[in-house]
C-alpha cells in the first residue's frame, strides 16, 4: 500500500466512531473501510475520496486483490475484554509474521475487528455486518461461546456462501457437534476434553467431592456437563453447583456462593467462568478458609486471573495462587524445547500490535505474552499455512477443502493439527499448570491425598 | 360555606353509600381480573413449557447439558420466564437459569414430580412464592410423556397484580368522579329548599325582637312563598299597635322628666347647704353643698337624726321652729354647726316648712359663715405688719445711699488712672513703624494701626478694617490657609513671609509675626500680630540670588545654573523617553583680538550684542549661559528632532556674522558651534559639555563660522588626544626614566664660511612600540594640556647639557671654530604668557654653566601677535639674559617688520617652503621673497638662516642671493648628540666636509 492512500485511512477512522476496525498487519496504516455506517458519512467518505482519486485510487485496488480478510467479533470492552485483546494480538502477531515475509505466497493477511463485548446480539449485528457490508473473506477468532453459539444459526443461513468461522476461542461442545459442526473449524481442544482431563488429573490426586462454579449460560453449563459426565465415568456426581451471571466483575461479590459449595465440604472446586468471575470466587473462597484445589478451565485466562490475584494479594496480603490449577488448550509458551513457542516470543518481541484505538474504550494493558494470544498466534500460523495451500486461487470452498484436507500439520507444539470431513477440532491435548514463583509451570500431575 | 343540616345529612347518606358500592365493586372486579388473568398466565405459561417442550425434544433428548442451556437461554430471553429449568428422565436437574443454585421450593416440585409417564395434557400448574417475595406460576412439563424428562418453567405473577392494581385504581377513579358530580348536585338542591326557610326564621326573629325595619325577600309560588306572604301582613300589624303606644308614654314622662331635671340642678348646684328633714327630725335629704360645709362629702346621711349628725344646735333650730316654719318663712338666724369630728363653725340657717302628701317636712338653708369671719381678723393683722415693714425698708435706703457715694468717688481715680494707660499704650499702637492688628479666625481685622494702614496703602486703619475684613490680601490665595493652619498647630506664627496686594494693586512683600490669644477656657479669642514690610529685603535678596547665577554682564545665566539645567533635562530625558534635547557650546572667532585691538568696553558691548542674538534666536523654554570670556552655552529642551538644533545653529551663525556697529565701529565677528544632539547615552552634564567644547574645537579648527556635530569620530579622537597626553606626562615623568624623548641636533652651516656654525635642537618623541613621533604631532597637544611647559624646560635643559659638551669639543679646535657658533632651541609661543620663563631659563643656565651667547631662542611670529605687550616684555628680558632670539618660519604669517624691531630679535629663519620653490618654475615667488628676506636680513643686521636645503642648486641659489646660513639634509639631516660631537671633533667647525661645489662658485 502507498503513502497515497494513507489519509484515507486517517480519515476513515475519524469517520467511523462504529467499533468496526480493520487491522492491516505489518503495515502503519488500516485500509480504508468500504463501508460507512450511514449514508451521510458514506456521502461524506465519497466526497472526499474524490479529492484524493488521483493519488491514491489505484493503489487499494491492486492491494485488495493481493489480501484476504478476515472478521473477527470479540470481547474488547467489559470485563472479559483481556480475552478479546489478547487473541487479537496472537492473531495480528501471526499475520504480521506472514505478510512481513512476503504474506501467504503473495496474499496478505487483514484482520477486521468489532466489538461485541461478550454479549450474543452485538456479536449476531457484528457476524451480519461482515459478511454482508464488508464482505469478508471468512470469520475468524470470535471469542466465548454464548456469543458464537448465538453466531452459529447465521452461519447456517449463510450455507450457500459458505460462511465459515474459523478457529473461535472457545471449547464449547456446540461447536464440535452436528448441526453446525460443518460451519466451524476449531483448533483448541473442546470443555469436554479440558473438564476431562482435570477431572482425571483431580481423580487421581484423590479428589472424590468436586464441587462446581459456573457461568449461568451455555459456556458454564458445558463445562458442568463435562464435569459432570467425567465424574459419571466414575461412579460420582457433583456435590453442589453455583451459577453466575454472565458479565461479572471482579468488584462482584460472591461470598453467597462460596457459603452455598462450602456446605457441601467440597474435595474440589472447578469454576467455569472468564478471568474476573473467577478471580472474584477464588478470592472470596480463600478469604473464607477454602483451601480445597480449584481449578480453571482456558477460558478463564490464567494470565489476566493471575494479575487480578496478585493485586489482591498486595492488599490484603494474602497468598491466592497456591492451590491452584489451570486448565490449558495450549503448551506453555516458555517451553525451549518447542519451535513455536521460540517463533512466537521472537515475534512477539519484535511485534508491535497495536491495539485498535476506537476499540479501547477501557483501559487495558496488554502481557507481553500469554496463553491466550499464543493460542491466537497459533490460530494464525495455521491460516496462513491454509491460505498458502490454495494461493492459486483463494476461495471458500477451497479453504474448507484445503482445512480438510489438512492432516498431521507441524506447528511445532509436538502435537500435530489434523483436520477431516466430520472432524472439526484440530488439536485434542490439554494441559495443566499452575502458578509458582512467579510464572506457569506445567505439571502433569497434582499433590493430593489417598484415594 | 357553611353547609344545613338538611345538606349535611344528605352528604354523609351518600359518602357512606357510594363508599359501600366502592369497596364492592373493587372486590368483585378485582376477583374476576386476577381470575382471567390468573387463567391466561398460566395458559401462557403451558403454551410456553409445551413449546419448549415440543420444539427442542430433540436437544432434549439428546441431553448435551450445554445445547440444552443454549435452548433454554434463548426461551428465557424471548418469553419473558422468571427461569427454565430441565430435568432428566432420572430426576436429575440437567440445566436450569438460576442464580446462584437452584430454589429449594422448586426442587420440592422437582422432586414430587411423578417419574411415570404422563399423557395428554400432563402439565401440572402450581403457584409458587420464591424469596425474596417473588410470585411465580411454575408449570411442570412432562418431554414425550416424561420419557425425556422435564421442563419446568417458572412466570412471574408480578404483571397480574400489577395489572390489577391498576384496573382497580382506574375503578376507584371513576366511582370517585360520580361522587363529586352527586355532591354537586345535591349542594344545588338543598340551596334551593333550605335557604328560603332560613330567610323567614331570621326574619320571624327579627320581628319578634321588634325590628322591623327589615323585610322578607322570599317570593314564590310555593308553600314557602304564601307562609312568607302572611308573615310579612302580621308584622304590619303588630308594628303599628307598638308604635302608637310608645309615643303616648314618651309624651308623659317627658314633662316630669325635664322639672325634675331642673330642680336636681338648682339643688346640686347651690353654694349653701340644703337639708330637708321630716316631723320626727329624721334626714330626708340634703345637698351636696351641704356635705362639704361638714366634711361629709360623699356620704348618705337619709334617714340619720339631724341632731346626731349636725349638732344639736342645728337640730334644734331645723326642728323647733316647725310651727313658724309652717306659717311663713323665717328669718336667718345664726348657729354653731358641729362636724362630725367635734369642731364647730358658726353658719346662718333659714328653714322653712313644707307640706307634702306623706306628711310635712323641714327645709334648712345651711350658710357657712366662719370664713368670712376670718378673713375679717387676717386682713387686721396684715395692715399692721405692713406698716412694720415700711419702716425699716427707709432705714436700709438710707444707708446704701451713702456708700455708693463712697464708691463713686473711688471709681472716679481709678477710672482716671485707666484713661492714662490706655492713652500711653494707643500712642504706642497710632505711631508704631510696623503694622500691629488683631485679626479674628473667622477672617476679620478687629483693629488695626495707622502704619498697618499704610503698609496696605489706606489712609486709615477704619478703612483698611472695612477693606480687608472679607477680601484676602495675599497674592498667594492658600498664604491664609498656611497662617491659620500654623496658628492652630503651633500657636504663633513666626517670620512669616508672603506677597500681598496694596490697595492701588502693587505687590509687596510683609513679613507677620502673630500670636493665637485665648480666653481662660482655651477657645481662640484672636490673633495679634505685628506686619512689616520687606519688600526692600527680598528686592535684595533677589539681586543677589540672580547675581549668584547670571553673569553680570549679559544677564544670561551662568555656568553654574546651566549646569543645574542640563542636569534638569538629562533626569527629565530619563524618565521620558520622548524627551529629546541637545546641548551647543559656542566660542567667538578673534574674539581676543577685538577686545585687544579695540578695547574691553566693545568687547564688552559685542559680547551683549551676542548674548541679545542668542536670546533672540532661543524659544523661552531653552537656556542661553554666558561661561565667561567669548564662550556661550545653549540648552535646547524638548525638541521634536536634530535638525531643529541644526537650524537654530544655522540662525544662530548667520546672526552673528552680521556687521556691527559699536560706537561707530563697524565690528565683524563670528562664532563656531559645537553641538551635542545624541544626549542619551551622557550620565554626566560635565561630560556633555565636555563633547560639546570638542565639537566646537574641532568646528574652530576647520574654519571660522562653523558648527560641528560632536560624532563618534571625534570621539575616539579625544580619546587619542588623551590616550597621546598619558602617554607623554609619562615620557616627562623623570622617575619612570622611560627615556622616550630624545633631543636630536640638525646642523647650521655658515655658507659663506663653508662650516658648521651651529646646531638647531629638534625633538623626537620614540613611544613604546617603536613608533618615532614628529613635534608636529605632539607639539599642539602639549600646548593645549599644558604639558608643553616641563616639555619645553626639559629640551632647554637636555639641550643646555648637549650645548655644554659642545663647547667642551669647541675648546679643543682652534679659536675660529667658536666664532658665532650658536645653537637654537625651539620653544613654544606659550611660554610667552608665562612669567616663569625667564626665571627658569636663567636658573638652568646657571646650573649649566653654559655660555648664554651660544644660545638662541627660535620662536614663531604667532607668539608676538597673539600677545603683543606681554611678549615684548619676556623678549627683553631674553635678550637680556643673552640668549639669541630667531624668528622660525618666517613670512609665513602677519610678518611684520615692526616686530623684528620691537623684539630686537637677531636671527630669522626663510621657511623650508620657499627654499623648496627656489629654481623651480612654479615657484611662486619664492625667489622674491628668498631675495627679500635676504636683502631685509643684510639690511638689518640680521641673521638669515635658509631652513631645508636639500639641492646643490638651492644651496647655489641662496649662495647667490647673498644667503648666510643654511641647514638642511644636503649637509645632513638630524644628528644625535655623539654624531654632532664627532663631528666637530672631525673639524666641521673649521670647515665642513664635502661642501658641495656650487657652480659657477
Amino acid at each position: 500500500m502507498n503513502a497515497g492512500v494513507c489519509p484515507h485511512a486517517a480519515r476513515s477512522t475519524m469517520f467511523h466512531p462504529s467499533s468496526t476496525v480493520k487491522a492491516l498487519a505489518g503495515t502503519p496504516c488500516a485500509r480504508p473501510a468500504r463501508r460507512g455506517p450511514g449514508l451521510v458519512l458514506r456521502l461524506a467518505l465519497c466526497l472526499s475520496q474524490c479529492l484524493v482519486l488521483a493519488l491514491g485510487w489505484a493503489a487499494p485496488a491492486q492491494a485488495a486483490s493481493r489480501e484476504l480478510v478476515f472478521g473477527m467479533s470479540a470481547a474488547f470492552s467489559g470485563p472479559a475484554r483481556g480475552l478479546g485483546m489478547e487473541y487479537y494480538r496472537g492473531l495480528m502477531a501471526s499475520f504480521e509474521h506472514t505478510n512481513a515475509h512476503g504474506g501467504a505466497r503473495g496474499w496478505r493477511l487483514v484482520l477486521s475487528v468489532r466489538d461485541d463485548g461478550y454479549a450474543p446480539l452485538p456479536a449476531l449485528s457484528n457476524t451480519i455486518g461482515f459478511v454482508e457490508q464488508e464482505r469478508v473473506f471468512a470469520l475468524l477468532g470470535y471469542v466465548g461461546t454464548p456469543t458464537t453459539a448465538r453466531v452459529l444459526p447465521l452461519l447456517k443461513h449463510y450455507e450457500s456462501e459458505r460462511m465459515i468461522l474459523l478457529f473461535p476461542f472457545t471449547g464449547a461442545d456446540l461447536l464440535r457437534e452436528r448441526p453446525y459442526d460443518a460451519f466451524v473449524f476449531n483448533l483448541r481442544a473442546s470443555y469436554f476434553d479440558e473438564t476431562r482431563g482435570l477431572m482425571e488429573a483431580l481423580y487421581a490426586a484423590g479428589k472424590r467431592r468436586i464441587a462446581v462454579f459456573h457461568q449461568g449460560d451455555v459456556y458454564g453449563r458445558n463445562g458442568w456437563d463435562g464435569v459432570r459426565r467425567a465424574l459419571s465415568a466414575h461412579g460420582l456426581s457433583i456435590v453442589a453447583d453455583a451459577t453466575y451471571r454472565r458479565g461479572a466483575a471482579y468488584t462482584q461479590d460472591f461470598r453467597r456462593e462460596v457459603g452455598l459449595l462450602q456446605a457441601a465440604r467440597p474435595d474440589a472446586i472447578i469454576t467455569v467462568g472468564t478471568a474476573p468471575a473467577c478471580a472474584a470466587f477464588i478470592r472470596d473462597a480463600r478469604d473464607a478458609g477454602v483451601s480445597a484445589p480449584i481449578a480453571t478451565l482456558s477460558f478463564a485466562d490464567a494470565d489476566n486471573l493471575i494479575k487480578f490475584l496478585l493485586a489482591q494479594a498486595k492488599v490484603t496480603e494474602r497468598d491466592y495462587t497456591t492451590g491452584l490449577v489451570f486448565s490449558q488448550v495450549v503448551p506453555s509458551f516458555d517451553d525451549p524445547a518447542l519451535p513455536a513457542a521460540r517463533l512466537y516470543r521472537q515475534v512477539m518481541d519484535q511485534a508491535r500490535v497495536a491495539l485498535p484505538a476506537q476499540l479501547m474504550h477501557e483501559e487495558y494493558i496488554p502481557n507481553s505474552r500469554s496463553f491466550v494470544s499464543f493460542e491466537g498466534f497459533l490460530a494464525g500460523q495455521v491460516l496462513a499455512e491454509a491460505v498458502r495451500r490454495m494461493a492459486d486461487a483463494p476461495t471458500r470452498a477451497r479453504l474448507i477443502e484445503m482445512l480438510q484436507g489438512m492432516k498431521g500439520l507441524d506447528i511445532g507444539i509436538g502435537e500435530k493439527v489434523s483436520f477431516g470431513p466430520g472432524h472439526n477440532q484440530g488439536l485434542r491435548q490439554t494441559y495443566l499448570v499452575v502458578y509458582r514463583g512467579g510464572g506457569f509451570q506445567n505439571v502433569k500431575a497434582l499433590p493430593g491425598g489417598q484415594p | 360555606m357553611r353547609f344545613q343540616g338538611l345538606f349535611l345529612r344528605l352528604l354523609v347518606f351518600m359518602v357512606a353509600a357510594f363508599g359501600v358500592m366502592a369497596v364492592a365493586t373493587s372486590i368483585l372486579s378485582g376477583r374476576e381480573l386476577n381470575d382471567s388473568m390468573v387463567r391466561e398466565y398460566e395458559g401462557r405459561a403451558v403454551a410456553l413449557a409445551r413449546s419448549i417442550a415440543d420444539g427442542n425434544t430433540e436437544t432434549l433428548l439428546s441431553q448435551n447439558a450445554g445445547a440444552i442451556q443454549a435452548a433454554i437461554d434463548l426461551h428465557q430471553e424471548m418469553g419473558g420466564l422468571s427461569y427454565i429449568l430441565v430435568v432428566d428422565p432420572h430426576g436429575e436437574v440437567v440445566a436450569h437459569t438460576f442464580t446462584p443454585v437452584v430454589p429449594e421450593e422448586v426442587l420440592a416440585i422437582v422432586r414430587d414430580t411423578p417419574g411415570q409417564a404422563h399423557f395428554g395434557a400432563g402439565h401440572e400448574t402450581s403457584t409458587l412464592t420464591l424469596p425474596p417475595d417473588m410470585e411465580v406460576i411454575h408449570v411442570a412439563q412432562p418431554v414425550l410423556g416424561g420419557k425425556g424428562g422435564y421442563v419446568h418453567i417458572g412466570l412471574d405473577k408480578a404483571p397480574i397484580r400489577k395489572a390489577i392494581g391498576q384496573a382497580i385504581f382506574r375503578q376507584q377513579m371513576l366511582t370517585l368522579g360520580v361522587f363529586l358530580a352527586f355532591i354537586f348536585l345535591a349542594f344545588f338542591f338543598s340551596r334551593g329548599v333550605t335557604g328560603p326557610l332560613r330567610k323567614l326564621a331570621d326574619y320571624a326573629q327579627r320581628v319578634a325582637n321588634h325590628d322591623f325595619s327589615a323585610t322578607c325577600e322570599v317570593r314564590s309560588d310555593d308553600e314557602i312563598g304564601s307562609l312568607a306572604e302572611a308573615m310579612r301582613s302580621m308584622a304590619g300589624q303588630i308594628e303599628g299597635h307598638v308604635t302608637q303606644l310608645e309615643s303616648s308614654v314618651r309624651e308623659a314622662t317627658s314633662g316630669l322628666e325635664d322639672a325634675l331635671g331642673s330642680l336636681s340642678a338648682i339643688v346640686g348646684n347651690i353654694a349653701d347647704g340644703l337639708l330637708v328633714v321630716d316631723e320626727a327630725g329624721l334626714i330626708v335629704r340634703h345637698n351636696p353643698a351641704l356635705l362639704r360645709m361638714f366634711g361629709l362629702a360623699g356620704q348618705d346621711l337619709a334617714g340619720r337624726p339631724c341632731t346626731e349628725v349636725f349638732g344639736a344646735e342645728v337640730g334644734h333650730a331645723a326642728t323647733l321652729s316647725r310651727a313658724d316654719a309652717l306659717r311663713a318663712t323665717a328669718a336667718p338666724r345664726e348657729v354653731l354647726a358641729t362636724r362630725p369630728d367635734g369642731a364647730s363653725f358658726p353658719a346662718e340657717i333659714t328653714v322653712s316648712g313644707v307640706r307634702l302628701t306623706g306628711g310635712a317636712v323641714q327645709v334648712c338653708i345651711l350658710r357657712d359663715v366662719s370664713v368670712a369671719k376670718k378673713a375679717e381678723q387676717e386682713r387686721e393683722q396684715s395692715r399692721a405688719l405692713l406698716e412694720r415693714m415700711v419702716a425699716e425698708r427707709t432705714r436700709d435706703l438710707s444707708r446704701t445711699n451713702t456708700q455708693l457715694k463712697i464708691e463713686v468717688a473711688e471709681r472716679k481715680v481709678v477710672g482716671d488712672a485707666l484713661r492714662r494707660a490706655e492713652a500711653k499704650f494707643r500712642g504706642i499702637f497710632e505711631n508704631a513703624a510696623e503694622g500691629i492688628y488683631q485679626f479674628s479666625p473667622e477672617g476679620r481685622y478687629l483693629s488695626a494701626n495707622p502704619a498697618m494702614a499704610h503698609i496696605f496703602g489706606y489712609a486709615t486703619p477704619d478703612e483698611h478694617i472695612s477693606a480687608l475684613s472679607d477680601v484676602s490680601p495675599y497674592v498667594e490665595e492658600s498664604r491664609r490657609d498656611v497662617f491659620l493652619a500654623t496658628m492652630e498647630e503651633q500657636g504663633q506664627v513666626r517670620n512669616f513671609e508672603s506677597q500681598v496686594r496694596r490697595r492701588d494693586g502693587s505687590v509687596i512683600w510683609i513679613s507677620e509675626n502673630a500670636r493665637k490669644v485665648v480666653n481662660p477656657a482655651g477657645q481662640t479669642l484672636f490673633y495679634e500680630g505685628f506686619v512689616s514690610d520687606i519688600t526692600l529685603r527680598k528686592e535684595a535678596e533677589d539681586r543677589l540670588m540672580h547675581q549668584a547665577f547670571h553673569d553680570s554682564l549679559t544677564g544670561l545665566p551662568n555656568r553654574q545654573l546651566f549646569m543645574d539645567h542640563l542636569r534638569m533635562a538629562m533626569e527629565r530625558a530619563r524618565r521620558r523617553p520622548d524627551f529629546r534635547f541637545a546641548v551647543l557650546y559656542m566660542d567667538l572667532d578673534r574674539f581676543k583680538v577685538i577686545n585687544d585691538s579695540l578695547g574691553h568696553d566693545i568687547g564688552d558691548q559685542l559680547l551683549r550684542h551676542v548674548a541679545r542674538a542668542l536670546l533672540n534666536c532661543a524659544r523661552s523654554t531653552d537656556t542661553v549661559a554666558r561661561f565667561g570670556g567669548d564662550e556661550f552655552a545653549i540648552l535646547l529642551e524638548d525638541i521634536t528632532a536634530p535638525r531643529d538644533a541644526i537650524h537654530f545653529s544655522r540662525r544662530i551663525l548667520d546672526d552673528i556674522c552680521q556687521p556691527l556697529d559699536l560706537d561707530g565701529r563697524e565690528v565683524m565677528t563670528s562664532g563656531s558651534l559645537g553641538i551635542v544632539l545624541r544626549t542619551e547615552r551622557y550620565d554626566r552634564p560635565e561630560a556633555l559639555l565636555r563633547d560639546a567644547d570638542t565639537a566646537m574645537y574641532h568646528a574652530k579648527t576647520m574654519g571660522k563660522s562653523r558648527f560641528k556635530v560632536f560624532n563618534q569620530k571625534m570621539h575616539t579622537k579625544a580619546l587619542e588626544t588623551m590616550e597621546i597626553e598619558v602617554a607623554l606626562r609619562r615620557a616627562l615623568d623623570p622617575s619612570l626614566d622611560l627615556e622616550e624623548l630624545v633631543l636630536l641636533f640638525q646642523p647650521i652651516l655658515n655658507i659663506r664660511a663653508r662650516r658648521l656654525a651651529g646646531f638647531e635642537v629638534l625633538l623626537r618623541w620614540r613611544r613604546e612600540g617603536g613608533r618615532e613621533m614628529l613635534p608636529g604631532e605632539f607639539i599642539p597637544l602639549a600646548e593645549e594640556t599644558g604639558i608643553i611647559y616641563p616639555l619645553d624646560y626639559w629640551v632647554f635643559a637636555q639641550a643646555c647639557c648637549s650645548i655644554r659638551n659642545f663647547e667642551q669639543a669647541l675648546e679643543a679646535r682652534p679659536a675660529r671654530s667658536r666664532a658665532d657658533f650658536a645653537t637654537n632651541i625651539n620653544i613654544s609661543a606659550k611660554h610667552f604668557r608665562s612669567p616663569m620663563l625667564v626665571g627658569h631659563l636663567e636658573q638652568t643656565l646657571r646650573s649649566c654653566g653654559v655660555d648664554p651667547r651660544g644660545i638662541a631662542l627660535e620662536i614663531t611670529e604667532s607668539v608676538l601677535l597673539d600677545n603683543m605687550g606681554g611678549a615684548r616684555e619676556v623678549a627683553a628680558r631674553i635678550r637680556e639674559l643673552g640668549l639669541g632670539l630667531c624668528i622660525d618660519d618666517f613670512g609665513t604669517g602677519y610678518s611684520s617688520l615692526s616686530y623684528i624691531r620691537r623684539f630686537s630679535v637677531d636671527a630669522i629663519k626663510i621657511d623650508r617652503d620657499f627654499v623648496a620653490g627656489l629654481g623651480r618654475e612654479a615657484g611662486g615667488g619664492s625667489e622674491a621673497i628668498v631675495k627679500t628676506l635676504t636683502t631685509l636680513g643684510a639690511g638689518l643686521n640680521l641673521k638669515v638662516v635658509a631652513e631645508g636645503v636639500e639641492t646643490v642648486e638651492q644651496l647655489a641659489y641662496l649662495s647667490g642671493l647673498g644667503c648666510q646660513y643654511a641647514q638642511g639634509y644636503l649637509f645632513a639631516p638630524a644628528l644625535s648628540e655623539a654624531e654632532a660631537l664627532e663631528l666637530i671633533g672631525a673639524g666641521a667647525a673649521e670647515a665642513w666636509p664635502g661642501f658641495p661645489e656650487l657652480p659657477g662658485g
